[in-house]
C-alpha cells in the first residue's frame, strides 16, 4: 500500500498560566491509502490535538514543538500559512464534531459547498453549483436542487453531517479527519454516517483518520486503532488483535467500559499510569 | 384560505417562505413607534428627492416684498424669512442636506469602523494598539472633536461629514470588534480555515455577514446623532454657511426674529426633533426586530 500520511515523534504543546503543557507527548503514526485509522481515547488523551496538529490549526495558544507530519513525502510542519492553506480543504480535509455549529447559520448549503471548490479549483459560481447539486447527491441527500438554497437550521443533525462531509470531500482529498463526527447524533444516524464515510472512503480510495472515543464505532469502521492516553500512544495495531488481544491495561479497560446489554455490572475505566499498570490496584 | 384551495395539491405543497429580511421589516411595523419613525423617515426621502417638484420657490430665491410672512400666508405654507424666502423650499432642501450629510457620514465612520473592528477582532496582535486608539477617540466628547476637526479643515459642510464620521468610528469599531470576537470562536470559523480559506475571505465573507443586524442598529441610531450634530455645528457656524438651507444655520439665522417671525427658528427645530426622534424609534424597533432571541410570532 502507498503512504499517506507520517507522523513521526510529534510534540505539541499549550501555552497555559502554568506554563507549557504537553498535549501530545511523541507520537509516531502512519496512514495507508484507502486505509482508515481510529485515534481513540478519552477526553483529554491529545487525539484531538492530534487531529489540529495535522491539519496546522492548532489555537493560537498550541504549537508543534518537535516531530515532523509528512503528507506523501511533504514535511507540513514549519510550513507558511499561505502554504498550508493550499493544502487545507484541497489534500487533507476535516469534519467536525457538531453538525450544528460546524456550518454558518447565516449562508445557504449551496453557498457553503461552494466555497472550497472557488477556492481551490476556481470554479465560476455557475459550475460550483452544479458540482455541488452532485456532491450532495453523492452523500445521499435526497432533492439536492432544493436543499441548495436551505438554510443549516432547516436540516436534521444527520443532513447537516452529510453536508459538512459534502463540504470536506467537495476537493476530493487525499486525507479525511474526523473529529467524533456521529458523536452529536442518533445510534441509527450514526451508523449511516459510518458507512457513508466508509463507502467515499473506498469510492476516492482516500485514507481516513478517525478521532473518537466510542469503541462501537472503532469496530464497525477502523482498519487500525491507535489508542491514545494522556498525549502517549499505548497501544496500537489491526482493529482484530486490539479487540481480541488488548495488550495494555488501558485498552482492556476501555474494551470492558463499552457498556454491554446483557451484563449490568458496571465496568467504569480505571484511570491508568502510562506503564500500563491500573491505578486501582497500584 | 377557502375550502376548496385547501385541498388543491399545489397549495397543500410548503409555502413558498418569506426572505428573513421581510420578515425583520414586519416585526419592526408592529412596533407602533417605529411604525411611526419609518413614516415620518419615509416622508423625508421622498421630501428630499422629489424637492423642485414640491415646490414652488427655489430655497434661494428673495424677494423683499414679503418679508417674514406668517404660516399659509400669501400662498406661501410655511411663511417666509426675512429675505422672503420661502420657509417650505429651504426646510424641504434642508431635508436634501441632513441626509445626504447624515448618510454619508455614517457611511464613512462605518467603512473606518468596520475595518478597525474587524482587525482588532480577529488579530489579537494588534487588538490592544487599535482599541487603545480607539479609547483615545472615546475620550473626547463627541461635540467637542468635531469642533477640533473643524477648526483644523476650516468650515464647510464636507468637514461636517469627515468630523462626524471620524466621530462615529470609534463605536461602531467597538461594536464590530464585540461580535467579531464571539463569532471567531464558533466552530464554522474553524470550518471554514479547514477548507483552506484564507483570512480576508474568512473576515469578510463569513464573519462580517454575521455581525449585520448590530451594524444596522448601530448606522440606524448613529443617523440621528449625525443629523443633530450637523444641525449643532452649523448653528454655531462652524457647518454650513449662509445662505445654504440647513436647518440648523436656519435656527440660528432666526434667532435675531425671534419676537417678530418665530416660526423662522421654530419651524427647522421641529424639523429636525422629528427626524432625530423618527430614526432613534428606527433604530430601537430595529434591534427588538433583529434580536435572535425575540419569538417570531407572525
Amino acid at each position: 500500500m502507498e503512504r499517506l500520511l507520517q507522523v513521526e515523534n510529534l510534540v505539541t504543546q499549550y501555552k497555559t498560566a502554568e506554563g507549557m503543557f504537553s498535549a501530545v507527548k511523541g507520537i509516531s503514526f502512519t496512514v495507508e491509502k484507502g486505509e482508515t485509522v481510529c485515534i481513540v481515547g478519552e477526553s483529554g488523551s491529545g487525539k484531538s490535538a492530534t487531529a489540529l496538529s495535522i491539519m496546522g490549526l492548532l489555537p493560537a495558544n498550541g504549537k508543534i514543538t518537535e516531530g515532523s507530519i509528512r503528507l506523501k513525502d511533504d514535511e507540513l510542519v514549519g510550513k507558511t500559512e499561505e502554504q498550508l492553506q493550499q493544502i487545507r480543504g484541497n489534500e487533507i480535509s476535516m469534519i467536525f464534531q457538531e453538525p450544528m455549529t460546524a456550518l454558518n447559520p447565516v449562508f445557504t448549503i449551496g453557498f457553503q459547498i461552494r466555497e472550497p471548490l472557488m477556492i481551490h479549483l476556481n470554479m465560476s459560481k455557475k459550475e460550483a453549483t452544479l458540482v455541488s447539486i452532485e456532491l450532495l447527491k453523492k452523500v445521499g441527500i435526497p432533492n439536492p436542487k432544493e436543499k441548495i438554497k436551505q438554510f443549516p437550521h432547516e436540516l436534521s443533525g444527520g443532513m447537516r453531517q452529510r453536508v459538512m462531509i459534502a463540504i470536506a470531500l467537495a476537493c476530493e482529498p487525499s486525507l479525511l479527519i474526523a473529529d467524533e463526527p456521529t458523536t452529536a447524533l442518533d445510534v441509527t444516524i450514526q451508523s449511516q454516517i459510518l458507512d457513508l464515510i466508509d463507502d467515499l472512503k473506498e469510492q476516492m480510495g482516500m485514507g481516513v483518520v478517525f478521532v473518537t472515543h466510542d469503541m462501537g464505532v472503532v469496530a464497525e469502521i477502523a482498519d487500525r486503532v491507535m489508542v491514545m492516553y494522556a498525549g502517549e500512544v499505548v497501544e496500537m495495531g489491526d482493529v482484530h488483535r486490539i479487540f481480541n488481544h488488548p495488550q495494555h491495561s488501558y485498552t482492556k479497560g476501555l474494551l470492558a467500559a463499552v457498556p454491554n446489554v446483557d451484563d449490568d455490572s458496571k465496568n467504569w475505566l480505571q484511570g491508568v499510569n502510562i506503564h500500563g499498570k491500573s491505578s486501582a490496584s497500584s | 384560505m377557502s375550502a376548496e384551495v385547501v385541498f388543491n395539491e399545489k397549495n397543500a405543497a410548503p409555502k413558498k417562505k418569506e426572505r428573513y429580511i421581510v420578515q425583520t421589516f414586519k416585526r419592526v411595523l408592529k412596533n407602533k413607534l417605529a411604525f411611526i419613525g419609518i413614516i415620518i423617515v419615509s416622508i423625508q426621502i421622498i421630501l428630499a428627492i422629489f424637492a423642485p417638484f414640491l415646490t414652488s420657490y427655489g430655497p434661494y430665491e428673495q424677494n423683499l416684498a414679503v418679508t417674514e410672512l406668517g404660516i399659509g400666508e400669501e400662498g406661501h405654507i410655511l411663511g417666509t424669512d426675512n429675505y422672503g424666502r420661502d420657509m417650505w423650499s429651504r426646510l424641504v432642501y434642508g431635508a436634501r442636506i441632513s441626509l445626504i450629510v447624515g448618510l454619508s457620514s455614517v457611511a464613512l465612520g462605518l467603512i473606518g469602523g468596520l475595518t478597525l473592528g474587524l482587525l482588532a477582532g480577529f488579530y489579537r496582535r494588534i487588538d490592544g494598539f487599535v482599541m487603545r486608539i480607539v479609547d483615545l477617540l472615546f475620550a473626547f466628547p463627541g461635540i467637542l472633536l468635531a469642533m477640533l476637526i473643524i477648526a483644523m479643515l476650516g468650515t464647510s459642510l464636507v468637514n461636517v461629514v469627515i468630523a462626524i464620521s471620524i466621530w462615529s468610528i470609534p463605536g461602531c469599531a467597538r461594536i464590530v470588534r464585540g461580535s467579531v470576537l464571539s463569532i471567531k470562536k464558533q466552530e464554522y470559523i474553524l470550518a471554514m480555515k479547514s477548507l483552506g480559506a484564507s483570512d480576508i475571505r474568512i473576515m469578510l465573507k463569513h464573519i462580517l455577514p454575521n455581525c449585520t443586524a448590530p451594524i444596522i442598529v448601530f448606522a440606524t441610531m448613529r443617523m440621528a446623532t449625525a443629523i443633530l450634530s450637523t444641525s449643532a455645528l452649523s448653528f454655531l457656524g462652524l457647518g454650513a454657511q449662509p445662505p445654504t438651507p440647513e436647518w440648523g444655520a436656519m435656527i440660528a439665522a432666526g434667532q435675531d426674529f425671534m419676537w417678530t417671525a418665530p416660526h423662522m427658528s421654530i419651524i427647522p427645530g421641529i424639523a429636525i426633533m422629528l427626524t432625530v426622534f423618527a430614526f432613534n424609534v428606527v433604530g430601537d424597533g430595529l434591534r427588538d426586530a433583529l434580536d435572535p432571541n425575540m419569538e417570531i410570532d407572525l
